[in-house]
């Protein structure tokens, strides 16, 4: 069975991240970054 | 307790509290040190300085939650990279510092459990510096942590803090994110939270040395320092940069910078015609410098842009031609807009080549509405 983890959000870095993740028996299948702040510059 | 025969003369630092800091690393010079910049930043008299010693000693130091939102982390880098002196060392030693996005060790939902555990445990006590704006736009989707929108989270965390310390020139007023068009409905701190205790430290970034005077002042007294209309401690933005301005002398004389580069400009001339806006900026960079006190843009040969006024991206620019519609040179057509009467007599007596009693009516004015700490 996949499951899904979220981790957001990331510390120690500069900016805002949200890495959602795929685990399939124990191993990371597939993932997803998002920036979740936009300023518009 | 001290023996009255020993007591130190006013304004000294208790002998226990010096070794204290040196057991912690903090060597006695560099604890005086500090002291004394904050005193001094802080417009106190010296006398005070022993009780700002002891602030920093009682047990019940407050918890500190940072908030980052539309920003880019540059007020934090100001804080941590501090040495001016030792500011960060002291204060991060004393304040315990329970959510910082950018420094803090735990992520994802640890990091929202410290969050959540401060407000609660905490409520009304802990103190918050806010750095970013917020966007209102579209449900606040512009920017989110931990799944919750920023709004949603400076409505919680400074809602229920004791104080909120809005750093920076986005959190104070919307900064480059609410420059026109404003595509995400960029807001300060002040707009997004209107029930909120906020005081407001603008400037890209925050002096870092303010922001320490700021906590200090609370630990010191129990509550912020005085403000202005636009909530900003008085301390640091009582005084026109153009008063307090090293190149003062060469425009009151005349003397201007063309092109960067050139003669007047080797020599330090004054640099308004290159486009410098400390006419209409109030702030205590001349005194107060930065990295250490060892310099500041117009030290560094460059105009000041403004940067701590309300919305300088658009006030502020062109940054390097004088504001537009001059007739001859100087009178500010924007005088109005930004709101600065002051800026007109500057026009004028610059057109007139700088009649320095021009100047000193308007100094004493500002300087009537400076009004000290006691
Ligand atoms: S115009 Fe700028 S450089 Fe010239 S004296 Fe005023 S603040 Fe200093």
């Amino acid at each position: 069975m996949a499951r899904k983890i979220a981790v957001d959000p990331i510390t120690r870095i500069e900016g805002h991240l949200r890495i959602e993740a795929q685990i399939e028996g124990g191993k990371i299948t597939n993932a997803w970054s998002s920036s979740t702040m936009y300023r518009g510059i | 307790m001290q023996n009255p025969e020993t007591r130190l003369p006013e304004g000294s630092v208790p002998e226990e509290i010096l070794q204290q800091w040196e057991k912690r690393g903090v060597s006695r010079r560099s604890f005086l040190k500090f002291c004394s910049a904050m005193t001094a930043t802080l417009a106190l008299p010296v006398t005070m300085m022993g009780r700002v010693a002891q602030a920093l000693e009682a047990d019940s130091s407050p918890p500190l939650i940072w908030l980052e939102f539309q920003d880019c982390a540059g007020d934090s880098e100001a804080f941590l990279r501090a040495n001016q002196p030792t500011a960060a060392e002291i204060i991060l030693d004393y304040l315990s510092v329970d959510y910082h996005e950018t420094i803090m060790a735990a992520a994802g939902h640890q990091a929202e459990a410290a969050k959540h555990q401060t407000i609660e445990k905490y409520k009304g006590k802990y103190l918050v510096v806010v750095e970013g704006s917020i966007p209102m736009a579209d449900g606040g989707v512009y920017c989110t942590v931990g799944g919750d929108s920023a709004l949603n989270i400076a409505r919680q965390v400074c809602g229920n803090a004791a104080a909120t310390i809005a750093v920076g020139s986005c959190a104070t007023f919307g900064g480059i994110p609410a420059a026109t068009p404003n595509p995400t409905g960029a807001v300060s701190v002040r707009e997004a939270v209107p029930g909120a205790t906020v005081i407001n430290l603008p400037g890209c970034p925050v002096n870092v040395q303010n922001l320490t005077a700021t906590i200090v002042h609370y630990l010191t007294f129990g509550r912020l320092p005085a403000t202005d209309q636009l909530a900003r401690p008085k301390f640091a933005y009582g005084k026109r940069i153009h008063d307090n301005c090293e190149r003062r002398s060469h425009f009151d004389a005349g003397q201007y910078a063309e092109t960067f580069g050139d003669p007047g400009h080797r020599q330090g001339w004054c640099l308004y015609k290159l486009g410098c806006k400390g006419p209409e900026t109030f702030h205590n960079c001349p005194t107060v410098r930065y990295n250490e006190g060892s310099s500041w843009p117009i030290q560094a040969g460059h105009g000041c842009l403004g940067c701590s006024e309300p919305q300088f991206w658009d006030a502020m620019t062109p940054f390097y031609r004088r504001l537009p519609q001059v007739p001859g040179f100087g009178v500010e057509s924007t005088a109005d807009k930004i709101g600065l009467g002051l800026i007109a007599a500057t026009g004028v007596a610059f057109a007139a080549h700088a009649v320095a009693s021009s100047f000193r009516k308007g100094d004493k004015l500002e300087a009537d509405q400076v009004v000290k700490e006691d």
